[in-house]
């Protein structure tokens, strides 16, 4: 499924995004939940995923490194709120150093942009032999944390993004 | 720097009035006079909300003869609203990544399948 308007939302500094795997709900759970899959997958094109540590169960913790050859090591530290096999995973995220401590995003070298906390939310839905994926991230908390600002504002945000794509197409 | 104009344009938009103005200004250019009208409140406290505005590039002012007209100006809300599509771009690509992996987990069991209905011929 390709990124259409529909699955491109951020109400109130929730990122919302669907997509279809032509692959059966277990699968994509186990992508999910086992390491050796996670490995895989889980970082940006050019990126790989390091675990020095990962516990894929309600109360469990993971502790991992995304290595950008262009910005360098990300270290970041989790813990799973929820697991229910095979529909849905709940976990936070947040910045952190090689030793597994949560750091403030900026004084680990990372612009306001990075995330300090955020909360990932993965529902697994089973649509005629494929599923469908909804991901939430509720970047507001993170946002509201950096610039002391209230998440309000965000919602305005998303409309006035609108007026930012109309401009933008508007100028070429 | 990029964090300093983020924090600078939130901190504009992180007022109930200038986001009303910034939704006025949405429809096209005002003077200052237009903008304070429907507030009740003095222009010198709508001028003090403008600064706060202008400070931040998100607003543009312009003289026409004896009238001051504000218009919008679009980049800083494009920077910020950047700040929110990085993640989804993470998501993107690592989701382009996953859909890759499902494919080559599912081959041994396809090719198994098509040989089975080649056999049943």
């Amino acid at each position: 499924m390709s990124a259409g308007a529909a699955d491109r939302s951020a109400v109130a500094g929730t990122i919302k995004i669907e997509r279809v795997f032509d692959a059966p709900r277990e699968l994509v759970f186990d992508a999910w939940t086992r390491p050796e899959l996670l490995l895989q997958w889980h970082a940006p094109r050019g990126c790989t995923i390091h675990f020095e540590s990962i516990d894929v169960r309600p109360g469990g913790r993971f502790h991992s490194c995304i290595h950008n050859p262009a910005f360098g090591d990300c270290w970041c530290v989790g813990v799973y709120r929820d697991i229910v096999r095979p529909e849905r995973i709940v976990y936070t995220l947040a910045t952190a150093d090689s030793a597994g401590n949560e750091v403030d995003p900026q004084k680990a070298g990372h612009d306001a942009r990075w995330p300090r906390e955020t909360l990932v939310r993965v529902t697994l839905e089973e649509v005629r032999g494929r599923t469908k994926l909804m991901l939430e991230q509720n970047v507001s908390e993170s946002l509201a944390k950096h610039t002391g600002a209230h998440p309000s504002w965000l919602e305005m945000l998303d409309r006035l993004a609108a007026l930012v794509v109309t401009r933008s197409t508007d100028h070429g | 720097m990029v964090v300093d104009t983020l924090n600078v344009t939130f901190l504009a938009l992180s007022d109930p009035t200038r986001r009303i103005i910034l939704e006025r200004l949405r429809r096209g250019a005002a003077t200052v006079n237009e903008l304070a009208e429907p507030f009740g409140v003095s222009q010198q406290a709508i001028s003090k909300h403008l600064a706060y505005l202008e400070r931040a590039s998100l607003i543009e002012k312009r003289k026409e003869g004896r009238e001051q007209f504000c218009s919008l100006r679009a980049e800083p809300l494009q920077q910020a609203y950047q700040w929110m599509d990085d993640y989804r771009q993470f998501w993107e690509g690592a989701f382009d990544r996953l859909d890759v992996l499902l494919q080559r987990l599912q081959q041994p069991q396809r090719q198994q399948r098509k040989r089975n209905v080649r056999r049943s011929r």
